[in-house]
Formats: C-alpha cells, sequence, structure tokens
C-alpha cells in the first residue's frame, strides 16, 4: 500500500510539471512575442549572378501595433551597399502582387549595415498588403553564385525598438549561360548537293530500278539548334508530255517500298556524319532502303532534321521506280526535286 | 534504242518472209520490259554540282518602329562554277504539336511591302563571297514580332531533258525579327519538367521542359537548373544551365528543351557509330571524378526567367529522380557475401578444429586415467 502511495505522488507531480511546461508558450506568446508576417515577397528585377538589382518589398502584417520601421535581411552573400542615400525608395506600383497597397511612410534607408537595411515606416493596418520598390541598382548587387534556395527576412518594428512581426523569402540567382568570347563567331550553314541530275535509265516491270548514282547532300553547320532539310517534287512524279502520263509519287507522307510490276516513284534518304553535337533524324515517311522511301509531291516535305552542330552531315538520296505492264512507254518521263536545308533557331 | 531498231531492220531484210512473225514477237518483248528510257549520257552533260555556305544563319534582329535597318547576308560559293542566284523570301511555321519546321513556297505577306532584298538576282564566282542587303523598314504601326525565311537558289535553273531527272538545291535562311515598342509582352509559360526515367543506373540524367511563348514577341528562355538533395538546399550539387542551346521562341510556338546533367561517376557517353547505326551508350569510368559519385534521391529545381521588358521574372518548378547503381551495388553485395561466407567458414572451421581437438584431448585423458 505504502509504495503505491509513493507512485501516485510522483506521477501527479510529473504531470503538473507536464502542464506547466506546456503552458509555458502560451504565457509567452501573451507578452505579445514577435508573430509571422501573413505575407513575405522580396521581388528582385534582376536574378543574373554579380548583376546590380532594384526590387520589391511586400509584407502583410500580422499583429497590431504601432510600426516604426522595417528591416530587410538580403540574403548571404548579396553585396548590400552600406550607404543609406543608396537606398532611395518609391510607391510606384511596378506589377505589384493584386490587391497591394503603397507602404505608408516609407522613405530612403535610416540604417543600412551588413545584410540588414533599415527602412522607417508608419503603422501598417493588419490584414493589407504594403509594396515598396528600392529604386537605385547601386543598392545591392546579387551574389557571384548560382543557387536556387537564396533566403533573407522582412521585419516590422514598433519605436522600441521591438520586432511586430517577420518574415522569410527566398529568392534565386541564376548564371547567364551566354559564352563569353573575345572574337564573335557568327552562325553559318553550308549545303552542298553533289549533283544536279539523276538518271534512272531503263524502268521495267520486273524490277525495281533505283538511282545508280544517288546524289548526296552534305551540310555543315556550327548552329546550336541543328538543321532541317526539305523536299518538293515538281509534278508529283515522273511524267511524260508525250505519253499525257505521270508515274504518280508513291503516297506523300508516308513510307512505302516498291514492288515489281506495280506502278511506282519514291525517295529513300539514308544519313551518316563524321561529327558534330546533332543526331540525325530522318523524317519516318523517307527512311530509305531496297525500293523504300517516302513520295514526294508539289509541297515542302521534310526529309531530314538534326538537333545539333553538324559536321560532314550526309544525305543519300535514292530514287526508286517501277512500272506496271500497262504504263505507256515513253523517253520523256521527267522531273524535277528541289532539296532546301536550313540552319535552325 | 537506235541499236535495237538496227539490228530489227537487219532480220527484217534476211528474214523477208517470216518478217511479221518476228514483228510480233519483237512487239511481245516490248510489251512485257515496258521499257521506258532516261537518257544516262546527255545527264552527265550538265550535270554539277551546288555549294553554297550562308552566315549568319539564323538572322535575328530588333527593329524600331517607323526606322530603316539594314541586315547583311554573306554568300559563299563553295562549288566548282560561278553560280546565278536568286533570293526570295518564304514564309515558314511550326507545329506546335511536334515542334517540326515547315518551310512555305509562298511570299510572308505582312513583311513584303517592308522587307526588300536589294539585289534579288546575283551572280557569284567560285570561292567567292557576296553580301546580300535586306533592307527592313518597319511601319510605325508595324506589330512586334515577324518571322520568315530568305530562301537562295539557281535562278535559271537547267530544265531536265525529256527522260532526265533534276534535282535542285537552295538555302534557306530563317530570319526573326522583334520590333522594340511599347506594348511588347514578353512572357512564356513552362508547361511541364520532367525528368526522363524516375529512377537512373548511372547519370546522365535526362531532363525536358516544355515551355509555351504566351506573350507576342520572340523570346529565348534562360536560368538554371539545381540539382539538389533536397527542395531547400542552400548549396546544389550541380547547376546546369537552361536552353544552352540558346533556343527562340516564336509567340504562340511550344517547344521542348532539354537538359543533361551528366556530372557523375561513372557515366553514360554517347558514342556516334556509323552511318545508319544508333549511338552507342558506353560506360565511362574517369576515375579522377571518382568523388561524383551518385546515388539515392536528387531534386531537379529549375529556375527559369524572362524579362519581361523592367525586370526578370522568375518561374520555378522541380521534379525528383533516383540514381540507383543497382548493378555495382549487387556486385558489392555479392563479393561482401563471398568474403563474409570466407570468414564464416573459415571461423568454423578453425573453431570446428580446436573443439575436435579438445574433444579428442578429453576423451584420451579420460582414457588414461581409466
Amino acid at each position: 500500500m505504502q509504495t503505491l502511495r509513493f507512485v501516485d505522488w510522483r506521477a501527479i507531480g510529473l504531470a503538473f510539471l507536464l502542464v506547466l511546461v506546456a503552458a509555458l508558450p502560451l504565457a509567452i506568446n501573451s507578452r505579445a512575442e514577435a508573430a509571422t508576417l501573413s505575407r513575405t515577397l522580396v521581388r528582385f528585377d534582376r536574378v543574373k549572378t554579380s548583376t546590380a538589382s532594384t526590387g520589391t518589398v511586400c509584407a502583410q502584417a500580422a499583429t497590431v501595433a504601432t510600426e516604426n520601421d522595417v528591416q530587410v535581411v538580403f540574403p548571404t552573400s548579396y553585396t548590400v551597399s552600406t550607404t543609406t542615400g543608396n537606398w532611395t525608395v518609391s510607391t510606384t506600383n511596378l506589377a505589384w502582387p493584386s490587391g497591394a497597397s503603397a507602404w505608408p511612410g516609407i522613405g530612403t534607408a535610416s540604417a543600412a549595415s551588413g545584410q540588414t537595411v533599415t527602412f522607417p515606416s508608419t503603422d501598417l493596418t493588419v490584414g493589407t498588403l504594403y509594396c515598396f520598390n528600392w529604386t537605385n541598382s547601386a543598392a545591392l548587387s546579387i551574389k557571384a553564385a548560382a543557387t536556387a534556395n537564396n533566403t533573407g527576412t522582412v521585419t516590422t518594428r514598433d519605436n522600441g525598438p521591438a520586432t511586430i512581426d517577420s518574415g522569410t523569402y527566398a529568392t534565386a540567382s541564376i548564371s547567364d549561360d551566354q559564352i563569353v568570347v573575345t572574337a564573335t563567331v557568327t552562325p553559318t550553314f553550308s549545303f552542298a548537293l553533289s549533283g544536279n541530275t539523276d538518271a534512272l535509265g531503263t524502268l521495267s516491270t520486273s524490277s525495281v530500278v533505283s538511282s545508280p548514282t544517288p546524289r548526296t547532300v552534305t551540310i555543315n553547320t556550327n548552329a546550336t539548334n541543328g538543321w532541317y532539310a526539305w523536299a518538293r517534287d515538281s509534278n508529283a512524279g515522273l511524267t511524260s508530255a508525250a505519253a499525257s502520263k505521270t508515274i504518280a509519287s508513291t503516297t506523300p507522307g508516308s513510307n512505302s517500298t516498291l514492288s515489281t510490276g506495280t506502278e511506282g516513284y519514291n525517295t529513300g534518304v539514308t544519313q551518316s556524319q563524321t561529327g558534330g553535337s546533332g543526331t540525325i533524324t530522318v523524317a519516318a515517311a523517307f527512311v530509305g532502303g531496297a525500293g523504300q522511301g517516302g513520295g514526294l509531291d508539289t509541297s515542302l516535305r521534310t526529309l531530314a532534321s538534326s538537333n545539333g552542330t553538324a559536321d560532314n552531315a550526309v544525305l543519300t538520296l535514292t530514287n526508286n521506280a517501277t512500272i506496271a505492264a500497262t504504263t505507256p512507254a515513253a523517253t520523256d518521263y521527267t522531273d524535277t526535286i528541289t532539296v532546301t536545308g536550313a540552319g535552325l533557331f | 534504242m537506235r541499236q535495237s531498231f538496227a539490228i530489227l531492220l537487219i532480220i527484217l531484210m534476211k528474214w523477208g518472209k517470216n518478217s511479221a512473225l518476228l514483228l510480233t514477237a519483237f512487239a511481245l518483248l516490248l510489251g512485257v520490259v515496258s521499257p521506258i528510257i532516261i537518257s544516262k549520257v546527255s545527264a552527265q552533260d550538265q550535270d554539277r554540282d551546288f555549294s553554297l555556305q550562308v552566315t549568319p544563319s539564323p538572322i535575328v534582329e530588333t527593329l524600331q518602329p517607323g526606322k530603316t535597318k539594314t541586315i547583311e547576308l554573306r554568300i559563299n560559293n563553295q562549288g566548282s562554277k560561278a553560280e546565278n542566284l536568286r533570293a526570295q523570301l518564304r514564309t515558314f511555321s511550326v507545329n506546335n504539336g511536334d515542334g517540326e519546321v515547315s518551310l512555305g513556297t509562298s511570299a510572308p505577306k505582312e513583311v513584303i511591302d517592308w522587307v526588300e532584298i536589294q539585289n534579288p538576282l546575283f551572280n557569284i564566282k567560285p570561292g567567292e563571297w557576296y553580301t546580300q542587303k535586306i533592307t527592313v523598314s518597319p511601319p510605325e504601326d508595324a506589330g512586334f514580332s515577324y518571322s520568315f525565311a530568305i530562301v537562295i537558289n539557281r535562278a535559271n535553273p537547267p530544265k531536265p531533258k525529256p527522260g532526265q531527272r533534276a534535282i535542285e538545291g537552295s538555302v534557306a535562311v530563317f530570319t526573326l525579327l522583334s520590333v522594340d515598342k511599347p506594348g511588347a509582352k514578353r512572357q512564356f509559360e513552362v508547361l511541364e519538367f520532367s525528368s526522363k526515367h524516375r529512377v537512373y543506373e548511372y547519370l546522365p540524367a535526362e531532363l525536358s521542359f516544355k515551355v509555351k511563348n504566351t506573350g507576342n514577341t520572340i523570346i529565348q528562355p534562360l536560368g538554371n537548373i539545381f540539382i539538389q538533395r533536397n527542395s531547400d538546399d542552400a548549396t546544389p550539387i550541380s547547376t546546369i544551365p537552361l536552353n544552352d542551346k540558346r533556343s527562340y521562341l516564336l509567340p504562340g510556338v511550344t517547344r521542348e528543351l532539354n537538359s543533361n546533367w551528366a556530372e557523375g561517376f561513372p557515366v553514360f557517353r554517347t558514342i556516334s557509330g556509323p552511318a545508319n547505326v544508333e549511338p552507342e551508350r558506353k560506360l565511362e569510368w574517369n576515375w579522377s571524378d571518382a568523388s561524383k559519385f551518385r546515388f539515392g534521391k536528387y531534386t531537379a529545381k529549375m529556375v527559369a526567367v524572362y524579362n519581361d521588358g523592367t525586370r526578370d521574372v522568375p518561374i520555378t518548378t522541380e521534379v525528383s529522380f533516383w540514381v540507383i547503381p543497382w548493378k555495382l551495388l549487387l556486385i558489392v553485395f555479392l563479393i561482401l557475401l563471398v568474403v563474409g561466407f570466407g570468414f564464416f567458414s573459415a571461423g568454423r572451421q578453425l573453431f570446428g578444429s580446436g573443439k575436435k581437438n579438445s574433444a579428442k584431448s578429453s576423451s584420451r585423458d579420460r582414457g588414461e586415467r581409466a
């Protein structure tokens, strides 16, 4: 029995202590300890590393009190001018958040030390978002390193000065990836077509005839976004004026393999490249092979493209044709294919 | 063909009576083969190369409304013969779905009145450079951006002779013009930021972001991708540039841009193979980068920025992925297992034989006592 009584007293004492500990923060808060600002925003007009920047500070008070000043702590490694005269301000609405009002009593900084700049203020109304801009880029410069989470604080104070509300903000600094060079290298594009005829010879019902010497397009470019090559056919097929007949291009826009004895005409493309950052992609419709390719018509169709620079990117254009037993004989079947290349942007 | 007819004539003269039969046989042969002759000899006669170099390509310029600007396009004839060339303006468009660029065959109506090629017909000798001047005079009420292509081809391409197929070359130069005037709206929207895979065995991690130009002028998105362990880390592990190719975005156009995080050990390198062979991925073990061994969860935090004319407007988004070198880990695990088993066996043998020996000696002792 005695043991039980001893344990009871100890448990009661422990419970009392816990209640005290739990109540302690409430007691401290009731002594008007700093609250968190309802909204905090510091926007830098430039975020590029080592760049001078103007910007905007916005805050929404959470505590009823009479503000006397506002302190802005800028992120570590940001270069903050300690010359208060550089911290001039304005209350012009420069694309402020919706519903924001001009910060009352704001003026040129009254103190600037380390990362902290103090601006004068008058009383803020709880629930209203107030903003001001610092207008002189000599006041601040973005840090030299590119980082994603650069944090700082905005604190409102009374004339004690004691903290009323405080809030944190985060920003990023980015590096400009522009290559700094002492000489200018302009983007160039070169295009070479190996010849301007393609003699298919005698077409036959018993075989698919292909270009005996396929023509090549060679592309060289330093255009980092790559290049495109298109082609079109003046007649959308091989046309004979004498026979009033066109051996039509086979299903323009889709890939096909010609069959002997069935009239057809297409262009197949294969590729190679010595070097460069680009990967060549032959358009699905024009992937070449034995009798394989795509039909060309009068609209410019994409033959191939690349997503980077090219050192001797070569497209080999092989034309394939076959005829049916009923295809009229003539010696003037002809067409003109135009191949165009361009460096991308 | 002429030879065939000559042979036929000789046969007809020699065989006289049976000529009708022979003629029929010949006609049948013709019917089966259906020869359609496309000349070879004459094709070689007029065959020649076409080789041009142009710079700059593309042309990107900013204009002031109501002010004339002259743009220079330099053209080099790298072919073996002099070329009579023609330069023309042509439309082009970009497909929002797959980003395919389509070149048009008509003149761009919106600029035709104020973009003038000074010498649309010109001649260049082999090896020579020619400077083509393009005068651009945007009117006061000109809009905010214009884009077209300058297409250069032969002025009088030789017409194919009957039976020939002709191939003509031409070069297009994309021209992007922005008009700097009040109301120009530079802004974009990030539609998607993603990693190609959720889990990588080794780097590179392939990141892509789809961005749409929601403004009315040509823009170049810039920024960084910060590779971090956690979203709110103060110092990134790596910082990689966004849009390192400096791609341009036309108004209303969506474009997918890609970046790779390749600072790892080991790392896959892509090696281009011979013609028509898929590039090969090879694992590279550069021991000086051993400190860059990657394992675990990473967050790629993208901060893309556009300047709206007065300030940088950052857009932040992030994506997470894992790097798990599972094969390497499996090998290490197996090695540890083997080593562990080895120690276990050795220990067992050592203690086992000890026990045995002591058991033997105790029995001997017992025997001796007995």
